[in-house]
């Protein structure tokens, strides 16, 4: 439990930063919906907020070894609750990914971030490999990961889908893996790329297609990524200003308030804002992995490295996509992007971290 | 074993992070390009998805003559544009349209695959070919009222009137000149777009100081602007001469009545002809006058009392040699008078009396006579004209000046100089336009004589009418010149061209011109024409005094000024000279001069088409909203007065 002492070691510069991210967030917010019919959606962003971080609050009272207990059983609700979209889906065909239970909406895809990290932390924290895993060893994990990652891609949610993969390919570099079964399970996911892209939504492939060649389709399929570069290349250095951006203010850029934020950030705030931005999200991600460089023990070494990896994709490939340099899979940019989901999942995750961090001296 | 479990993890760790963390230069890279490298190229992009710029043509004033015939008028015509989305069948469509409105087809059909929404087709097309376009019922065609200038008369004062580029910004002449006033300023819109393309008005300029167009009315007399031009052309084109001049001036006021330039053009067609036509030669262009300028010798050596009108001078038979150099008259002179030097045209009499006079003090009535300067006409491009420092002038060059050669001057610095020779020794600043009216008629400016200086004495430019007189009397060169039934005064003027490419003067090319006014006792005009490279005998008298001959008597006429010699003119005995304004061109004056005052359906129209369809009703438009027209006060078929309000609600619709 929490103790005076461990109050002393709570990591304040980890919730400024994410409580200051998070403003600049509601800050952009206000201004990518400004004058629309959702313009109210900024004071919603500060609840999912408020919620967020009494959440982190809350995981941070129980030590994180606590939750290793109960971590497999976490990961097989949030299998049931991924089961329960496709029901949902059955019940209300309008309605993909969300679940609603009692009076919110769910996002299972979420949850299962969290889960799969908890639970390849148990497993790689219970079963230490001092040499590194062979790919046998690695069966368990792969099912842990593929599981929830191939629901969630069949949602469709491709951009999810991809986070849970990768956040789990980490984890598994992050333990050691045998260069040989590296190798191998390298060559595997080349070979089973093909298989992969069947799997593909039509409109999915179209957007991984435009990627390479956006000019093919300039108002279908790369229109997103054309219309992303024009707002944040005509932001110049200084930006347009708060409120300014025309593009953004005139719907040019697509899901201006989800995927696409950093775009309307860029297009005001300009090269100075972007710089910015970027920086505070290498400073967070920094401050992560210091946190998991200096955790006592080897579960919360992973659980933090495991979120922090969560915060690293979700900048990379959405900062990238909005660049133009990421093929578009919906990926919300974390603490900006508009989302109860995606914030609380993000914020979920700051618990963790401040949890293991403020206990890392605890013995 | 935990201990070593850690620090192996924590090397892990490092490794893992540092392998991370070199994927941020790639976005730090890429946010600088786009940002940095890109910014121009992207921001352009920006801007012209969502803002375009829809300037509607001005309705400019009209210009009219001094009577208040039109000589410029706007009148309103289709635009064709397509918006591209709604074209069916780009190739089909081009190829139709390409026929009608005689466009290229390719570029047609690239105009109209474009996604931009809105292209122009053609701007300003005749109603002929709207109907034609109506008729083969094309999907994405749609029209727009524009203003198009029309000038009625068409070649007439083509050069002096100018002409508008197609976006109706002056080009030439008084349109250039006036072209603010001429146009107003509070015609332009810019219109925003959407990603969904609806219209939203980001910006409409404040009207400035002159929100209204102002109509023009010009000095000039169409009757006399007519007969000039009809006269050059007889004689141009009788002479096989390049190219001629005529301008007739009040020498009362400085007002110019005519002003004509041949070979002409047609303004409303100005593409058709090369741009060196469309110039207004008699201000833009200088040329070496020859005797004619033997006027303001004259005039100089009288004022300042060193030759009196009988004091004679030997002119050499016939041949003058200065510093080894031979000045040569047309025919071999003994003694001559001054008067005689001026009648007969003698070269080495006026060589002689430039002696007399002086450099320093011909030079000084030469900048007097205005020539050196521009006149300060209110017409573009007014030359100086080249008049050489007394300084550097030679005795032969005091000679060849003092016969017109080895100077240059505009026709215009020619007949304001003449004029003030007619008015008795005061130097006027010509101009052409005589008042500003607003729309409603109501007097903005009005133009006055301005004494720029005297330049001679009343008696001195008495006496130089007097010798002009004779110039036109029998055994004068401007015998030719002579008027049945007004006395005229003149002096001729033949000048070899100067040859710039050799440097000296041309054997065989010649400028003719002849200078003078009627009736010569009581001056009402003044009439200078100027033919350029006649064939044939060149001397001015021949070439140029019969135009001017038949210019005034004939003007004279038109002006029912009475006859100052011979036989009491019986005026219906004559001639006169009508002219008449060709009937198509009045009815499509007409047309456009009773706009339907009722107010129009606006209903589902974009603010533009909107705003453009009431133009004409010079309503005080209030707009709100953004989108279609959803509301319109006052109702359709409200007969409406000019500035009467009206209120445009607009919604986006889906």
């Amino acid at each position: 439990m929490i103790d005076r002492r461990l109050l002393t070691h709570f990591d304040w510069p980890l919730l400024i930063l994410v409580i200051i991210i998070s403003f600049i967030g509601v800050f952009n917010l206000y201004s990518a919906t400004f004058g629309e019919v959702e313009s109210h959606l900024y004071v919603k962003q500060i609840l999912w907020i408020g919620i967020g971080l009494a959440l982190a609050i809350f995981i941070t009272v129980f030590d994180y070894r606590f939750y290793r207990d109960f971590a497999y059983i976490f990961y097989g609700i949030s299998l049931i609750l991924l089961m329960g979209v496709f029901i949902y889906h059955a019940i209300h065909p309008e309605v993909f990914r969300w679940i609603k239970i009692g009076p919110f909406f769910l996002q299972p895809a979420e949850l299962a971030k969290i889960a799969i990290i908890l639970a390849l932390a148990k497993y790689f924290d219970r079963f230490p490999k001092k040499d590194g895993y062979r790919l046998r060893e690695l069966i368990l994990p792969f099912i842990i990961l593929l599981v929830p990652s191939l629901m969630v891609a069949k949602q469709p949610d491709l951009g999810t889908a991809i986070s849970l993969l990768l956040i789990g390919f980490s984890i598994v570099l992050f333990v050691k893996i045998k260069w040989k079964s590296l190798a191998i399970m390298i060559i595997g996911v080349i070979l089973i790329l093909p298989f992969l892209w069947n799997f593909l939504m039509p409109y999915q492939k179209k957007r991984v297609l435009t990627f390479f060649r956006p000019e093919l389709d300039p108002l279908g399929a790369g229109y997103h990524i054309i219309q992303s570069k024009i707002a944040i290349g005509s932001g110049g250095i200084l930006g347009k200003g708060f409120l300014k951006g025309t593009q953004c203010k005139l719907h040019f850029i697509p899901a201006q308030h989800t995927d696409f934020v950093f775009s309307v950030w860029a297009e005001e705030w300009g090269l100075a804002g972007g710089l910015i931005l970027l920086a505070l999200y290498l400073f967070l991600i920094a401050w992560g992995a210091n946190i998991s460089f200096r955790s006592k023990d080897r579960f919360g070494a992973i659980v933090a490295f495991g979120f922090v990896s969560m915060v690293f994709w979700h900048v990379m490939i959405n900062i990238g996509m909005a660049l133009g340099i990421m093929p578009v899979v919906g990926m919300p940019l974390p603490f900006m992007s508009y989302g109860g989901s995606a914030i609380i999942s993000m914020m979920a995750g700051v618990g963790f971290l401040l949890n293991i961090s403020m206990r890392r001296y605890v013995f | 074993m935990r201990r070593k479990s850690i620090n192996w993890t924590r090397a892990r760790i490092f490794i893992v992070f540092v392998l991370l963390f070199l994927c941020f230069p790639f976005i730090f890279l890429r946010i600088v390009q786009l940002q940095l490298v890109k910014k121009d190229e992207l921001s352009r992009l920006a801007s012209k998805q969502h803002q375009s710029i829809i300037t509607f043509i001005p309705k400019r004033g009209t210009i009219y003559d001094f009577k208040g015939n039109n000589l410029a008028v706007s009148i309103d015509v289709d635009s064709v544009y397509a918006r591209s989305p709604e074209v069916k069948n780009p190739s089909q469509t081009a190829k139709k349209l390409a026929n009608i409105l005689d466009l290229n087809k390719g570029a047609l059909i690239k105009k109209l695959k474009t996604k931009k929404g809105f292209v122009w087709v053609k701007r300003k097309v005749t109603p002929k070919q709207t109907t034609r376009i109506k008729e083969s019922g094309l999907k994405g065609i749609h029209f727009v009222k524009e203003s198009r200038r029309f000038y009625p008369h068409s070649h007439l004062a083509a050069h002096l009137v100018g002409f508008v580029g197609i976006d109706s910004k002056g080009l030439e002449g008084i349109e250039a000149k006036y072209d603010g006033i001429l146009s107003g300023n509070a015609t332009r819109l810019i219109l925003g777009r959407d990603a969904f393309g609806r219209e939203i008005i980001t910006e409409i300029p404040i009207p400035g100081k002159s929100p209204e167009n102002y109509s023009l009315y010009l000095t000039i007399d169409t009757n006399i602007q007519y007969i000039v031009e009809k006269e050059l052309k007889r004689a141009v084109e009788g002479q096989g001469a390049k190219k001629g001049m005529g301008v007739v001036m009040d020498p009362g006021t400085g007002k110019i009545l005519a002003m004509a330039n041949y070979p002409s053009f047609n303004p409303n067609r100005f593409w058709d002809t090369s741009p060196k036509t469309w110039r207004n030669r008699v201000v833009t262009d200088v040329f070496e006058p020859g005797s004619i300028f033997k006027v303001f010798l004259t005039s100089t050596a009288l004022e300042e009392k060193v030759a009196k009108r009988h004091d004679i001078f030997f002119c050499e038979n016939g041949a003058y040699v200065l510093s080894g150099k031979t000045i040569r008259d047309v025919k071999k002179y003994g003694w001559l008078s001054l008067e005689h030097i001026i009648k007969y045209s003698s070269n080495i009499g006026a060589t002689k009396i430039a002696e007399r006079v002086g450099r320093k003090k011909f030079y000084q009535y030469i900048r007097g006579f205005g020539f050196g300067h521009k006149t300060g006409i209110d017409l573009p491009g007014e030359a100086m004209g080249i008049i050489r420092r007394p300084k550097t002038w030679s005795k032969v060059a005091l000679g060849n000046i003092a016969f017109g050669q080895g100077i240059a001057v505009t026709s215009i610095q020619l007949i304001t100089a003449i004029s003030a020779i007619a008015n008795g020794g005061k130097l006027l600043k010509p101009y052409v336009v005589d008042r500003i009216v607003d729309s409603k008629g109501k007097m903005i400016s009005q133009s006055h004589p301005v004494i720029i200086r005297r330049v001679l004495s009343e008696e001195v430019a008495r006496t130089m009418t007097s010798i002009l007189t004779g110039v036109v009397r029998e055994g004068g060169t401007g015998r030719r010149a002579a008027l049945s039934y007004y006395e005229a005064a003149g002096k001729t003027g033949t000048a070899q061209k100067v040859d710039s490419l050799v440097g000296g003067y041309y054997e065989d090319r010649f400028i003719s011109s002849f200078g003078g006014y009627v009736p010569s006792n009581q001056p009402r005009l003044v009439i200078l024409v100027v033919i350029d490279e006649p064939q044939g005998i060149p001397y001015g008298g021949r070439v140029a005094g019969p135009v001017f001959k038949n210019i005034a008597e004939r003007s004279l006429q038109y002006l029912n000024i009475p006859s100052t010699k011979g036989p009491i003119l019986a005026k219906t005995s004559t001639k006169k000279t009508t002219w008449r304004p060709v009937k198509k061109t009045v009815h499509e004056v007409m047309h456009r001069e009773k706009p339907s005052r009722r107010m129009p359906d606006l209903s589902g129209l974009s603010i533009r088409a909107a705003l453009n369809r009431v133009r004409g009703l010079e309503l005080l438009v209030a707009v709100s909203g953004s989108g279609k027209v959803a509301h319109q006060r006052p109702r359709p078929g409200t007969i409406v007065g000019k500035g009467d309000a009206c209120f445009l609600t607009f919604r986006p619709n889906f």
